[in-house]
């Protein structure tokens, strides 16, 4: 149940029309970016989602940081698939629109896109990486397609990387659905986690009643358990008697 | 005059931009909550009217911006904010539409062109009013463009850029009152209002001055070659010289004789002035004096009508005492 405000940034470059993910890279960073928007929005009610292109030759804030799907939904209608992604301005453009969000308890993470090669000088990335760590910015970063950019971001990610906030996860070509990897990885399993610190993964102070219910039938569920244990021994001393 | 076009786009370009002060009170207010102290600029967005040969700034509002000082591609300007913002002014008042955007440069900036893009989704043709929140020098604190498409001579790609546009302060009845009431302390009451009209006309001066300096600059790079020769320019200023007066007759034997010339003409017209002022001067001390011996003849004919005693109801009594 982690206060987030996150910004996604979507890799809108001229590599983003390869089909080696189905039924294309772009299309299925849109299926993604849904995924992550609905399970950031459904995580906590104060939530905020915003979105940006790094492509096209120069990034661009589609949408800044909003509950509403429907704007979300018309951000994303029609992006132009083309020019050359800027990986480093789209990170900083996206710190700055962080830094303009409503609620200054929300934490800040970017989750990034980054399927075409990286022009940045490494140096440079990891001064940005610092300065997003010094800014207590969380970064995620799915890397799809390119994977000589892997040891880069990898540095980058190290750089900016406080108490595992931040996550690489580079997702080869499969059959798969990318959502559905992105799911699995730790990036789509931020819900889960934060839901497995509460015993039977449910807030006690949101929903009082399941939470009664789920220990008196865990308590019950004990129980059983130890009334089937008693059975269990005494009919196996039963059969060593009888021996 | 038609207003000019620019072929590229076949977008009117408007001859005036028309600034009211309000939208200068909000822009100072601006800066000075969020910018004072500091490099940043603020960015607001312009409502008004464009009839498309003047476009008349009426209101405007602030918009959160923020740019990196140190890379011109990296900046953050909330247009969700501005669309909501829209929105609200649309049901306030629905004349007011959007018309541009101003930031408190003071000049243009790398990402201007960026931004104009952006605002392009909302308005075809947006206008960029510069507004100078600390002016350092004599005239208005406003500097208007408007993007257009420049075409190369050459045949290369057009490129976008700035054109620059007349702009003027004018204030409805309303504005002029709230204004004067802003002013109403810092306005020095002791400094009369001739004072006021001479600083007013030697701030006017100051800014000609400047103007004429502006001119003979740009003439003199002209004629050293570092500059092409614009012919459009040369025949504005070749109209400015003939509405000068003509203060010199006859022909011109050199430079020395039409200096003379032109001291004797103003000396006789100085002269004139001067004659004026010494008959005035003298005919205000005639007067003054008559009035002098008159007041005298009266005081003198009241004091012996004082000193005559006066008989009523068989009591002796001066005037004075009858007053008193």
């Amino acid at each position: 149940m982690v206060l987030e405000a996150t910004m996604i940034l979507i890799d809108n470059s001229e590599w983003m029309i390869n089909g080696d993910y189905i039924p294309t890279r772009f299309e299925a960073q849109k299926d993604t970016v849904h995924m992550i928007f609905n399970q950031k929005i459904n995580d906590n009610p104060e939530n905020m989602c915003g979105l940006m292109t790094i492509g096209d030759n120069s990034p661009q804030v589609l949408s800044t940081l909003t509950r509403d799907y429907g704007k979300f939904l018309s951000a994303m209608h029609d992006l132009p698939v083309r020019g050359n992604a800027k990986f480093g301005d789209g990170i900083q453009i996206a710190q700055l629109a962080l830094k303009h969000r409503e609620n200054k308890i929300q934490r800040q993470r970017i989750v990034a896109f980054v399927g075409s090669p990286i022009v940045e000088d490494e140096k440079n990335l990891i001064r940005l990486a610092k300065r997003m760590k010094k800014n207590n910015v969380a970064i995620d970063i799915i890397h799809i397609g390119e994977l000589q950019n892997e040891s880069a971001l990898q540095h980058f990610i190290d750089a900016a990387n406080s108490s595992d906030s931040c996550h690489l996860v580079s997702i080869p070509p499969s059959p798969q659905l990318l959502s559905d990897l992105v799911n699995q990885s730790p990036i789509g399993q931020g819900v889960v986690a934060s839901q497995n610190q509460f015993e039977y993964g449910v807030d006690p102070n949101l929903d009082v009643e399941l939470a009664l219910a789920l220990e008196l039938s865990m308590a019950e569920e004990r129980a059983r358990q130890e009334v089937a244990a008693q059975k269990s021994s005494e009919e196996t001393e039963d059969k060593k008697m009888q021996e | 005059m038609p207003p000019a076009v620019s072929s590229e786009t076949s977008t009117i370009v408007p001859q005036q931009v028309i600034v009211h002060p309000l939208v200068l009170l909000s822009a100072v207010d601006s800066y000075n909550r969020s910018a004072k102290g500091t490099k940043r600029r603020v960015v607001g967005i312009l409502l008004g009217q464009n009839n498309g040969d003047v476009v008349n700034v009426a209101n405007s509002y602030a918009i959160p911006f923020e740019e990196d000082e140190k890379n011109a591609s990296v900046w953050f300007l909330d247009h969700n904010f501005m669309e909501s913002m829209n929105e609200m002014f649309k049901k306030i008042n629905a004349n007011e539409k959007l018309v541009g955007w101003y930031h408190t440069g003071p000049q243009l900036r790398p990402s201007d062109l960026e931004i104009n893009n952006l605002l392009k989704k909302y308005i075809p043709n947006p206008v960029l009013v510069i507004i100078d929140v600390k002016p350092k020098s004599v005239g208005l604190p406003t500097n208007a463009y408007f993007a257009i498409d420049e075409i190369e001579d050459d045949g290369s790609k057009s490129s976008r850029t700035f054109v620059h546009l007349p702009s003027s302060i004018e204030a409805e009845e309303a504005e002029e009152i709230g204004v004067e009431h802003l002013l109403r302390d810092t306005r020095d009451a002791s400094v009369g209002t001739l004072a006021t009209r001479v600083t007013q006309q030697a701030q006017s001066l100051q800014g000609l001055g400047q103007r004429l300096t502006e001119i003979a600059d740009y003439l003199r790079k002209v004629v050293d070659g570092q500059l092409p020769i614009n012919h459009a320019i040369l025949a504005e200023l070749q109209s400015v010289f003939n509405l000068l007066p003509n203060i010199f007759s006859g022909p011109v034997v050199s430079e020395q004789a039409l200096e003379s010339e032109a001291q004797r003409a103003f000396n006789v017209n100085s002269n004139d002035q001067l004659m004026s002022i010494y008959i005035s001067s003298i005919v205000r001390a005639v007067i003054a004096l008559h009035d002098l011996l008159d007041s005298l003849a009266a005081s003198k004919a009241m004091e012996q009508q004082d000193i005559k005693p006066t008989v009523q109801n068989g009591e002796v009594s001066a005037n004075a005492e009858q007053k008193a």
